[in-house]
């Protein structure tokens, strides 16, 4: 526009020239400030979580003692309870072994009665329990042949319970000659001796022979040493029911 | 709050290294010990917990145990050994057998090794064994009845040794050892 002055009406603000620029200086920071700065802070910071750190954990561990005391004085007075189990327990352990190793010796004689020949006898019989796990028997018998002696090993070895059979000092005894006709007419009077030696596995013959029934007592002998009889409550093989009283075996 | 001036910087620097030093330092080895004393304690604490419980389960096993069981166990393997009242048993049981007894005498207490007995895992001690020898005269038919009533005792009568030997009249002569056991 013709006339006007540009600088009066412009939206531009007008810059004073005579007006000195003001310059702002910064505060200046070096980075080595800085860090001590962080060490320092970190250091206090640290230092105090670690002071309640160390209490929480003391308290901590005072419980847990407090605590692991308290159990254990239980324990003092549980010791009663602890005597009794600890006494039952090594008992019972003690008793199962001898009641597994519990071995029927009676069930031994019945099988050697059952693995001997009619026409074999016992001159004497040692049975002897070296151990848990061994049994020796050693028998002396007599007999009247040679065949008597043979048949007597094999029949001995077929036995469950006695199979490992050795005999030993075989010797016959001839018949005497100066013995009277009857006797010196008949051959089959020599005497045969031998010994047997077996070596027994207890496994072989720990069954229980005795079951529940009545166990009758022997067969009396003379009437003057008779004895009442007694009721056991037993059964034995082959054997029938009678009456016959106990002492100190109604308990088991 | 602090000032940028060298020294002071170095001072805060020293502080702070200080600190470490002297109480950070321990104070993190201190937790570590703690921390370990605190697990340990509490290993322990679960360990006595459970061996009261299990306690507490066996002593409600033992107490389910009837009167009359725990009798029997205890006449099987009797605490206090009496050797008198099993040679009464024996005499009670060669009498109801008719054995015609000849003698009967305890031979004393005996040491049991270990080879002896078959089993024997886990069992701490190994009962006492006691010897009686006992010699009778029977017949065959008496003496079988005489080995199965040693068997059917309400303790055990293990027989350790037997010898027969026939006598003249169809009688044996036998001779026993026959051994029982205390708990120990």
């Amino acid at each position: 526009m013709p006339g006007s002055s540009n600088t009066s009406t412009s939206f531009i603000p007008k810059h004073t020239q005579n007006k000195g620029e003001r310059r702002n200086s910064p505060r200046q920071l070096f980075l080595g400030t800085l860090l001590v700065r962080i060490l320092f802070f970190a250091t206090l910071v640290s230092a105090i979580g670690l002071y309640f750190y160390v209490n929480k954990l003391n308290t901590e561990l005072n419980e847990a003692i407090g605590s692991f005391k308290s159990v254990i004085s239980t324990y003092d007075a549980e010791q009663d309870d602890v005597d009794m189990v600890t006494s039952i327990d090594k008992r019972l352990a003690q008793a199962n072994i001898r009641f597994r190793n519990n071995v029927s010796l009676n069930a031994l004689i019945l099988a050697i009665q059952k693995a001997t020949l009619s026409t074999v006898q016992f001159k004497n019989l040692e049975i002897s329990r070296v151990s848990d796990s061994a049994i020796e028997l050693s028998a002396g018998l007599r007999t009247d042949g040679f065949d008597s002696v043979i048949f007597q090993r094999e029949l001995l070895s077929q036995s469950d319970e006695l199979k490992n059979v050795e005999v030993s000092d075989v010797s016959i005894q001839y018949a005497s000659a100066s013995e009277d006709d009857s006797s010196s007419a008949e051959d089959d009077s020599n005497e045969i001796t031998f010994q047997a030696s077996i070596k027994i596995d207890p496994g072989s013959i720990r069954s229980v022979l005795v079951t529940n029934g009545v166990l009758p007592p022997p067969t009396p002998r003379p009437a003057s040493e008779n004895i009442p009889a007694r009721d056991v409550g037993v059964l034995i093989e082959g054997l029938t029911p009678a009456e016959a009283t106990s002492s100190n075996q109604e308990n088991i | 709050m602090i000032g940028n001036s060298l020294i002071t910087q170095i001072v805060v620097a020293g502080i702070a290294i200080a600190i470490i030093i002297t109480y950070i330092k321990p104070t993190i080895t201190d937790i570590g010990v703690l921390q370990d004393q605190i697990v340990q304690t509490v290993k322990e604490l679960d360990r006595v917990n459970e061996v009261k419980k299990k306690l507490e389960a066996l002593s409600s096993q033992v107490d389910a145990i009837s009167p009359k069981d725990k009798q029997s166990l205890s006449n099987y393997l009797p605490e206090f050994f009496d050797e008198v009242e099993v040679m009464k048993d024996l005499e009670a049981i060669t009498k109801k057998s008719r054995v015609v007894v000849k003698n009967l005498s305890y031979s004393g207490e005996i040491a049991i090794t270990d080879t002896e007995i078959e089993g024997i895992e886990g069992v701490a001690e190994i009962p006492t064994g006691h010897n009686f020898s006992l010699e009778v005269s029977s017949s065959y038919e008496e003496m079988k009845y005489l080995l199965l009533m040693l068997e059917r005792n309400k303790y055990p009568l293990d027989i350790q040794t037997l010898s027969l030997t026939p006598t003249e009249g169809g009688l044996i002569d036998i001779a026993l050892e026959v051994r029982t056991y205390s708990y120990k």
